[in-house]
């Protein structure tokens, strides 16, 4: 007899997980800013 | 700058409950019942950091609500301490 | 330079009588004149605004009362309304009392775009504003990427801190949403439905948590060529994304978004289909999330926009 390989269709989907960070160069630009800014005002901020 | 008797009446209000902040970087009352000088508090500290958003958002060519928004992250997040107030994102009040 | 006539009867000793006032145009632009020169306390509402605006009619004062039947005519006006960025914004407003502000009810104002975190184009606003500090905006419908969106009637208050708009979203197209968020390469077709929550603060917009699903299958297609280069060298797993998202034949889309007041936009996107040259077809599972400021992309401008006939005959006959 000749083997036969039958696959079974699994059920289950392949499963891609894809995490995309698109650079947040502004963020960093006026991150030292807003610090500077609380920092010698603490009665305001 | 900020008058000296001024210095930590925002910080008082907040303890006291009266005032929280936004995540626009500005302050609100909490409980409507606060006394009138509260809210003339929120409104003197609203202009002021307007003011300072606006003069930082025109140096770096960013908009204004993004400074303003920063800002409040960094006050939430390292100047409330546990029990002071602050609005999340959908505008309901939450509790450190 | 503001040219303002001014001519009726008043009774001065019991402090009545009637004026027929005529503004002349006034023409606003970013780096000339601005809304704060003439009203200080709008410097922090109204941002680099450029258009016209010019009013005519009579107002009537009989002691502190003060009526009127003010015709207050808005043209090509575009700028920053608080947080929001409007584009050509068009009105002739009928005013019944100049102050404290009131207007008739059922006023019209179309605007070209209204820019809450997402482009809102082709808006037709019913509104009323009350004691100068409530503005009521009935059921108003708008289109966005494509679709319609209705928003449900809402009171803003001028010193509320904040209001939560709520969009209900109808086959907007795939295409143009990921075009409006700025996603390069990534096209296809189909549309999408759902709600945007929009939470409106005196300084910023949030969109805490909207949800889109597919009104029916589709497909997506990303074009590696234009992915971010990091993502192209991501290796393997990554190839076999794009691989698979090349042709996608979804059955099932959910599109999930959020957008903080930093402009910082979340986007989570859930597939289910299969790519016919992808494991000939094999079924996958697809859950892509992209963060980052999608925002500034959605500055576009608008070809083909028509201010709608019903104001712009009013705004033809105001000139007197």
């Amino acid at each position: 007899c000749n083997p036969t390989v039958k696959v079974e269709a699994p059920d289950k989907p392949i499963v891609i997980n894809l995490n995309v960070k698109i650079e947040q160069e502004v963020r960093v630009k006026v991150d030292k800013d807003v610090e500077n800014l609380v920092q010698s005002n603490p009665a305001l901020f | 700058a900020v008058p000296a008797a001024f210095a930590d009446a925002l910080d008082d209000a907040r303890a006291a409950g009266q005032i929280g902040e936004r995540p626009d970087g500005y302050v609100a009352v909490v409980d409507a019942s606060a006394p009138a000088s509260v809210k003339s508090l929120v409104d003197s500290i609203n202009r002021q950091r307007r003011e300072a958003y606006q003069k930082i958002a025109t140096e770096k060519g960013v908009p204004i609500e993004q400074i303003g928004a920063l800002t409040a992250e960094k006050i939430i997040n390292e100047k409330l301490r546990p029990g002071m107030y602050y609005m999340d994102a959908s505008g309901a009040w939450k509790q450190k | 330079p503001i040219d303002l006539a001014l001519k009726g009867r008043a009774d001065l000793a019991r402090l009545r009588g009637e004026v027929t006032l005529a503004l002349a145009p006034i023409d606003f632009a970013i780096g000339g004149l601005q809304p704060y020169n003439l009203f200080p306390p709008l410097r922090s509402y109204l941002t680099d605004i450029s258009g016209r605006i010019e009013a005519s009619g009579p107002v009537r004062f009989d002691g502190t009362r003060l009526t009127s039947d003010l015709r207050l005519g808005i043209e090509k006006f575009s700028g920053k309304v608080g947080p929001v960025q409007l584009v050509n914004v068009n009105s002739v407003i009928a005013i019944d009392r100049p102050w404290p502000l009131s207007t008739r009810p059922d006023q019209a104002v179309a605007v070209e775009r209204a820019d809450i975190g997402l482009p809102l184009t082709g808006a037709l606003f019913r509104f009323k504003v009350s004691d100068g500090k409530r503005l009521d905006l009935a059921e108003s419908r708008l289109t966005m990427s494509g679709g319609e969106v209705r928003m449900d009637p809402v009171t803003i208050n001028f010193d509320s801190p904040v209001h939560n708009l709520k969009l209900t979203v109808t086959q907007i197209s795939v295409n143009e949403l990921f075009a409006n968020l700025g996603i390069a390469g990534l096209s296809g077709e189909g549309t999408l439905s759902g709600a945007v929550p929009v939470s409106l603060f005196p300084g910023g917009i949030a969109i805490p948590a909207a949800e889109l699903k597919a009104d029916a299958p589709g497909v997506l297609r990303y074009d590696r060529a234009q992915a971010p280069l990091a993502l192209q060298s991501a290796g393997e797993s990554v190839a076999m994304a794009l691989l698979a998202l090349s042709d996608f034949h979804y059955k099932e889309l959910i599109l999930r978004l959020s957008r903080e007041l930093t402009g910082d936009v979340d986007l989570g996107l859930h597939i289910s289909g299969s790519n016919p040259s992808f494991y000939d077809g094999y079924p996958v599972e697809f859950n892509l999330t992209v963060q980052g400021r999608l925002d500034e992309a959605l500055r576009q401008g608008l070809a083909g926009y028509q201010v709608p006939d019903m104001i712009r005959e009013q705004l033809e006959n105001l000139s007197p």
